[in-house]
């Protein structure tokens, strides 16, 4: 196997200012750095009420499926390699093969709002919700407002894809990268809530 | 076969979700219950900052703005760390229900 360089993607070294040196458009990067802060004070609120109730922490996390939240991982990280595929194919002048990358992430993210409702459902069926108090509060709140953002992407995700030629790879780009951060958040979501004990 | 680098990151990525599954089967089978321990909290964090690196570095680009990536990657990790260092202070009783008031 060899590996080739950054070049069949069309990453650049930015050497221009700290600001311009950020791929893409500068305002996706303030989102991302605003979404990143959001995420991660909850994280840690959730660690500390995970402290003052462990009992009540780790009953409620047995009644997830860690399976579940891993196979949605692999999804989540499929959708984004096909999110990156598509800017690159963008970049080549191939729009025909960003929009059928773009629909297949987008398709992508219906499976893992799928797999979600599943776990939802399952819960839910078991009387546990949003009101149940401690763990469960704190489960839906997290994976709600992250799903949202699964939902907000299946949207954008192929509305950028309906760019003119002009626009097409700075749209790629910001939507794509609104995609990587949904993921980026999943990465560390899924083993706080689900797996650690 | 080539592969470059951006699917080689895929690749990555799914390698170490299948390792966290692993380990969270394993600590289902040995479970009943039981904490996961600082040790397991920290190497499933740091699965968890490894894909977040590579997320970082190769879906949003930052491969090519190395003091970025250094600052995505050092603030992720930063996280990471403070939610462990709140799971070892729960753990060793100094917050929660056994600490001190």
């Amino acid at each position: 196997m060899a590996i080739t360089d950054m070049e069949t993607t069309g990453i650049r070294e930015r050497t221009d200012g700290p600001p311009a040196a950020l791929p893409g458009n500068l305002m996706i990067w303030i989102l991302i750095v605003s979404e990143l802060a959001a995420f991660g004070a909850a994280f840690l609120g959730f660690s500390v009420a995970r402290a003052f109730d462990p009992a009540g922490f780790a009953a409620g996390q047995a009644g997830l499926d860690g399976t579940l939240g891993a196979v949605n991982t692999m999804v989540l990280v499929t959708s984004g390699y096909l999110a990156a595929r598509a800017v690159a194919a963008g970049r080549r002048g191939a729009p025909s093969q960003a929009r059928l990358a773009l629909a297949a992430a987008a398709l992508l993210a219906a499976v893992f709002l799928a797999v979600k409702a599943v776990e939802y459902a399952h819960l839910i069926g078991a009387g546990l919700t949003i009101d149940s108090g401690g763990f469960h509060t704190l489960y839906f709140l997290l994976t709600g407002f992250h799903a949202l953002h699964v939902a907000a992407g299946m949207v954008i995700l192929p509305l950028v894809g309906f760019s003119g030629r002009e626009t097409l790879v700075d749209n790629l780009e910001t939507g794509a990268a609104f995609w990587h951060m949904v993921d980026l958040v999943w990465v560390l979501l899924y083993p706080l809530v689900y797996l650690i004990r | 076969m080539r592969f470059d680098r951006l699917t080689l990151s895929w690749f990555l990525l799914l390698g170490l979700s299948a390792v966290t599954l692993l380990f969270a089967r394993h600590g289902a089978a040995a479970g009943a219950g039981g904490a996961t321990g600082i040790t397991g909290a920290a190497l499933l964090l740091a699965l968890a900052v490894a894909k977040g690196r590579e997320i970082l570095l190769h879906y949003l680009e930052l491969a090519g703005s190395p003091a970025w990536a250094r600052a995505f990657t050092g603030a992720l990790a930063a996280l990471a760390g403070a939610i462990l260092l709140v799971y070892a202070a729960g753990q060793a009783g100094w917050i929660g229900p056994g600490g001190t008031p």
